[in-house]
């Protein structure tokens, strides 16, 4: 590419002039504010047209626009390898521009334009290159030569930013160091405990950790929970029993209340029915038993009744043997008939006239109760019948002497019948001593009106047997008797007869003194009994009456007692209210083991393992209620401990227990960052080996390129001094030595030599970079401002050369420059263009 | 008979593309959906409200899991509820499900095969629930009605025919869970089948997927919420879909093209989420200036946004690769061989070049963002 010239439109204090360029040297002099940086800014702009942003290589075309005027345009006509002809055109404030054929209709503008957005035709492009690498392959400023001459590593940074990026970017050792850096910095590697990547790691390991306790907690409080339903279950199950049991016990009790309060109330009845039958009036207008009490009345009544019972015969009126039932019927004529009553509705039978009757046999069929003779009957007790028997065995006596007599005196008919009279005398006496043990036995049983009245029957029921075993013995103890009389001389009739009436007289004395007791005692009691024997009978009466009192009274204390300790302390209502209150607490019970049951059974597969534990209390021989329940109760009481004791370690898991999904967000998070650095890891890595590739290659490349093209030249501009150029493949190191001279690293040769190699440096690299065929201009600005003479024109001799194969436009405000220019650059290879000073605007 | 479906809440689900305080707002919107779905049922007075499965997930439910859906379901008494556990909430002996004193209007079912309920004199309910969290057969497979009426199925299970040959469903788990054909259905003697499992609406002639009816990761489609499901006396079932979701997730694309710096990506970010609340993926895309560093972790979220999403992977740099590939340099053949390289993925590709091209321009942005999952960030 060779540029023909470059036309300012507008741009800076430039408007509509052209700047024509040789195609070897053109030296462009100006003092300063002269324009130069201008012109060389409107030729980059006319070439490449805007950059994209003010970056640092942007050339200063935005601090050019124009001084006056809107528009803001330059242009250049350049020539490429392959003979076309093309102006490059840009309206800098829009942003456009093109690039068209100056020889025929053809608009290159689609070659050298960029594909990004804002993109202008850029005629480096045709080099191969893009604006940046252009500006950096061609533009040669007076402070790389400083750095090249001055850095000891001026000239082999160069070099490697030119094999690197061409120039426009940092060097490829600069970009695998920051990489490095980055890698260390963001990503860092396990032995970098604090570095991203390792820190990632640990968390990582830790959110994984987590997550598994998470996991773990909830796994356990799975465990816990199923665990603290199986023992609530087993507690409710327990509950349930014991509350059943606790119900049948109270439902039992509340029976056993009722139980005992309607007993209770029957007892309480009892005691009233006795209590008004206690108070109920007796016989009788007065009260008597405060006047007279039962035991005198009693006493009265025996008394009269024992000496009615002892009633002697009455004494015979004539001396003769006369049957025994007379006189005793005499006797017991005047004695008050009396049929002494022992008991309600009973009658002591009263002694029969004869002894037929009085051993008349008595049915065992028959109740213990003999009915009274409908008719008074003359009492005939044992003393009557001892009276008869007397006479009888002392009439016996006579007629057996008189028996024996007579059949002495050869009468023995008539003895004989003496005999037979003493017989029966004597066999009448024995019945009658007979009857007289058998009444005096019924007296006496029937004295006492304090006995029971079923030892009273007992005695007065007798069956025949009984009745001959009282008489036999009677029979057998008077044998002696009747032996015993004989004996001594008998006594004769009349005085048996005084005796008897003495006696009688005596008893009917004794007699009325208990018949006036008797009326005496029964008066006190308001009895009105006609005679002694109607008092007896009343008194007899009442005292029956006052023995069922007694009897009631006795039943009622009995039942007040009973009735006490049945209500032990209490009363009925209460304990009709203790067994309503045992009712409901069966009622409760029963309800709250239902609802236990239920809960028990919500528990679902824990309820059935409940049903193993606690099993029901075993009803052995030895158990009882209340070990049942305590047995219950424990089992209920050890489930309920069981279950909160579960219950609160379900509780304290719950409270502590991390979310697992919190946990998998963390692990999420955590290996998100480390998958993200692993694949930054990987990215640098990549990107590290792509570029260690790539620079040992172009390196590889480069070198001999380079060595080729800086000794083609060395030789001519440093007068033969150096021949020889070594470039070395890894470092790029320029070492260069004379004709068998040594290798000598570039930069610790003389400063002049330096620039000079320099610039042949940047030639060989720009012919390099550029497509092949291309030949890149180069653009100097003041190169030489800072050198001595001798410097600056060994460099213009240089460049010289240079121009021989590039177009070299050289800007400057050096004297010697121009002077030198004035008489070198004479033929129309070469240009010289003066500038002046601008006027002041 | 009107009957309220829904499935595949998935409460207490763990959210791996949110941080933990996303996770727990996530969690949040999925209780207050299933509080919207009891208060749409008794707004359009349902005769009965049918859950699919995946109501919750067994692996990761909170102490108060339990409580939470007794009271919702028992404030919906006296209308019936029926729930047929699915693979996730899958019944077992320490599951919910068991350990829940449920209130009278809930129903359960707890078979493996399918068991009936009558939901009416001629209508009858067929559930079943999974017992494992995997290996649950196929509930239809001779399975058939034993008696006459209009006869519905509630279970998780996953229609094969929604799958392409071999291949998996889109958005779908590839786990085939209690798998059937839609063929088998009607040959049950079934009028229709109430569905869980695919979160993907379906209204099928023969069965109803509800979907999910809250949103559980970014980029959901379909209709998806509470389906009312109207059954007449021959078993024609009328659907008529409602959203019941308390929040929305949404997608944001925003254009880069032509950013020259990175305030201008920030401004192009807010003019984009201008009346946009919530959570929100942002993906952004376009070509910018090589020298623009598009760095989601240093965008500014606006106020309204509560946690975001922000993808950078389609983003180009307007480097010249042809110019670059033309270089003599180590640059060009840097460029050259990376693009060459048979072995990289095109996101390796992508993020070699721009690390490299990065380190040669100077810069510190050397992250390159790669397809990384979606990862929410408050």
């Amino acid at each position: 590419m060779r540029i023909r010239r470059v036309t300012a439109h507008a741009f800076g204090h430039l408007r509509e002039q052209t700047l024509p360029l040789a195609d070897g040297l053109t030296v462009v002099y100006g003092p300063n504010e002269s324009g130069k940086s201008t012109w060389h800014a409107a030729l980059l702009a006319a070439l490449c047209g805007r950059w994209p942003s003010r970056g640092r290589d942007e050339p200063g075309i935005e601090r050019r626009r124009p001084w006056a005027g809107s528009e803001w345009r330059v242009s250049a006509e350049i020539v490429l390898a392959d003979g076309r002809r093309v102006e490059v055109w840009h309206d800098l404030d829009a942003r456009y521009g093109y690039a068209k054929d100056l020889d025929r209709v053809a608009d290159y503008s689609g070659e050298i334009t960029g594909p990004g957005r804002g993109e202008v035709p850029d005629a480096s492009r045709w080099l191969g290159l893009d604006r940046r690498a252009f500006v950096a392959t061609a533009c040669v400023r007076q402070s790389h030569l400083v750095l090249a001459a001055e850095d000891a590593a001026g000239v082999r940074g160069y070099v490697e930013r030119a094999a690197s990026t061409a120039l426009a970017d940092e060097t490829v050792a600069a970009a695998l160091d920051r990489i490095d850096s980055f890698h260390r910095e963001q990503v860092g590697t396990e032995r970098s405990k604090t570095r991203p990547l390792p820190v990632a790691h640990r968390r990582r390991a830790e959110a994984e950790a987590a997550l598994r306790a998470a996991r773990a907690g909830q796994a356990e409080l799975e465990e816990c929970e199923a665990e603290a339903r199986h023992w609530r279950a087993s507690a409710q199950a327990a509950l349930a029993r014991l509350r059943r049991r606790e119900a049948a016990l109270a439902r039992a009790e509340a029976q056993r209340l009722r139980a005992r309060a309607t007993q209770a109330r029957e007892l309480a009845d009892l005691v009233a029915r006795e209590d008004a039958l206690v108070a109920s009036p007796v016989g009788g207008s007065s009260s008597g038993p405060a006047l007279t009490s039962a035991t005198e009345v009693a006493a009265a009544v025996e008394a009269w009744r024992a000496t009615v019972a002892v009633a002697p015969p009455a004494p015979p009126a004539v001396p003769a043997v006369t049957p025994a039932t007379g006189p005793a019927a005499g006797g017991l004529s005047a004695v008050p008939a009396v049929a002494p009553r022992v008991s309600s509705g009973a009658t002591v039978a009263p002694s029969a006239p004869s002894g037929d009757a009085a051993v008349a046999p008595v049915s065992p069929a028959v109740p213990a109760v003999i009915p009274p003779e409908p008719s008074p009957v003359p009492a005939s007790g044992p003393a009557s019948g001892r009276r008869r028997s007397v006479p009888l065995f002392v009439a016996a006596g006579l007629f057996l002497v008189l028996a024996a007599v007579l059949v002495g005196l050869g009468a023995t008919i008539a003895g004989v019948a003496a005999g037979l009279a003493a017989l029966v005398a004597g066999a009448v006496g024995l019945f009658h001593r007979g009857r007289e043990s058998a009444l005096t036995a019924a007296s006496r049983s029937a004295a006492p009106p304090s006995q029971p009245e079923t030892r009273l029957q007992a005695s007065v029921v007798m069956p025949p047997a009984s009745v001959t075993t009282m008489i036999q013995p009677s029979v057998a103890m008077t044998q002696p008797s009747v032996s015993a009389p004989i004996q001594p001389a008998p006594p004769t009739v009349d005085d048996a007869v005084v005796v008897a009436q003495q006696r009688f007289r005596e008893w009917e004395e004794r007699l009325g003194r208990a018949e006036r007791r008797v009326l005496a005692v029964a008066g006190q009691l308001g009895l009105s009994g006609e005679s002694a024997a109607d008092a007896v009978r009343d008194l007899e009466a009442w005292l029956a009456a006052d023995r069922d009192r007694q009897a009631a009274r006795e039943r009622s204390a009995a039942h007040r007692a009973r009735l006490e300790a049945l209500l032990d302390g209490t009363s009925i209502t209460q304990l009709e209210a203790a067994a309503d209150r045992a009712q409901e607490r069966a009622a409760a019970a029963e309800l709250e083991a239902e609802q236990a049951e239920q809960e028990a059974g919500q528990a679902g597969p824990a309820a059935e393992r409940a049903g193993q534990v606690g099993p029901p209390p075993a009803d052995g021989p030895d158990s009882t209620v209340d070990d049942d329940v305590e047995a219950l109760r424990r089992q209920h009481q050890e489930a309920d401990r069981q279950a909160t004791l579960a219950e609160q370690a379900v509780a304290t898991l719950r409270q502590d227990r991390p979310s697992v999904a919190e946990a998998e967000e963390q692990l999420a998070a955590a290996e998100a960052e480390c998958r993200r650095l692993e694949v930054l890891d990987d990215v640098l890595t990549r990107t590290r080996a792509f570029l260690a590739r790539a620079q040992e290659r172009v390196h590889r490349d480069i070198a001999p390129q380079l060595a080729a093209a800086v000794g083609r030249d060395l030789a001519a501009v440093t007068a033969g001094r150096y021949t020889e150029t070594v470039v070395d493949t890894n470092t790029l190191a320029v070492q260069v030595r004379g004709a068998g001279g040594p290798l000598r690293d570039v930069e610790h040769l003389s400063v002049g030599t330096v620039e000079q190699v320099y610039l042949l440096v940047r030639v060989a690299l720009a012919e390099r970079l550029v497509r092949p065929g291309e030949s890149c201009p180069l653009l100097l600005d003041d190169v030489t401002v800072h050198a001595d003479q001798d410097r600056t024109r060994r460099l213009l001799d240089t460049l010289l050369t240079v121009a021989e194969r590039h177009q070299v436009v050289l800007f400057t405000q050096q004297e010697q420059v121009r002077q030198w220019a004035r008489t070198t650059l004479t033929g129309p290879h070469h240009a010289l263009h003066e500038l002046t000073t601008l006027a002041p605007a | 008979m009107r009957l309220l479906l829904f499935s595949d809440l998935h409460l207490e689900r763990g959210f791996a593309w949110a941080p933990p305080e996303v996770g727990r707002e996530r969690r949040d919107a999925l209780r207050r959906c299933l509080q919207r779905i009891a208060e749409l049922a008794v707004q359009l007075a349902v005769d009965a409200v049918c859950c699919g499965g995946d109501l919750y997930e067994h692996d990761r439910y909170r102490p108060d899991t339990g409580t939470f859906l007794r009271d919702v379901f028992a404030g919906l008494d006296p209308i019936p509820v029926f729930v047929a556990p699915g693979n996730h909430d899958w019944l077992g002996p320490t599951s919910i499900y068991a350990s829940t004193r449920w209130p009278p209007n809930v129903h359960i079912f707890t078979e493996q095969r399918l068991t009936p309920v009558s939901l009416a004199d001629g209508l009858t309910l067929w559930g079943a629930a999974h017992h494992s969290p995997t290996s649950a057969p196929n509930l239809l497979d001779g399975f058939r009605v034993d008696r006459g009426g209009v006869h519905l199925a509630l279970f998780h299970g996953s229609e094969l025919g929604a799958f392409a040959p071999g291949g998996e469903r889109a958005g779908e788990s590839p786990q085939r869970h209690a798998p059937f054909r839609a063929e088998q259905i009607g040959a049950a003697g079934l009028h229709h089948a109430l569905l869980g499992h695919f979160h993907t609406p379906r209204d099928a002639p023969d069965h109803t997927y509800p979907g999910n009816p809250e949103p559980l990761t970014f980029g959901e489609t379909g209709d998806r919420g509470a389906v009312l499901i109207t059954v007449d006396g021959s078993g024609s079932v009328q659907r008529q879909r409602h959203r019941v979701a308390a929040t929305r997730l949404h997608d944001v694309t925003v254009d880069l093209d032509g950013v020259a710096h990175a305030e201008a990506v920030q401004d192009r970010v807010d003019a984009a989420l201008a009346g946009v609340g919530g959570l929100v993926r942002v993906r952004l895309r376009g070509e910018v200036a090589p020298e623009v560093l598009v760095d989601p972790g240093r965008l500014r979220r606006p106020p309204a946004v509560t946690a975001w999403v922000v993808r950078a992977g389609e983003v180009t740099y307007g480097y010249d690769l042809a110019a670059l590939r033309a270089e003599p340099t180590v640059r060009g053949q840097f460029v050259r061989d990376v693009e060459a390289d048979p072995a990289l993925s095109d996101e390796m590709r992508r993020a070699v070049l721009l690390t490299g091209l990065r380190a040669f321009d100077g810069r510190e942005d050397l992250a390159v963002d790669i397809g990384d999952p979606d990862r929410a960030v408050v």
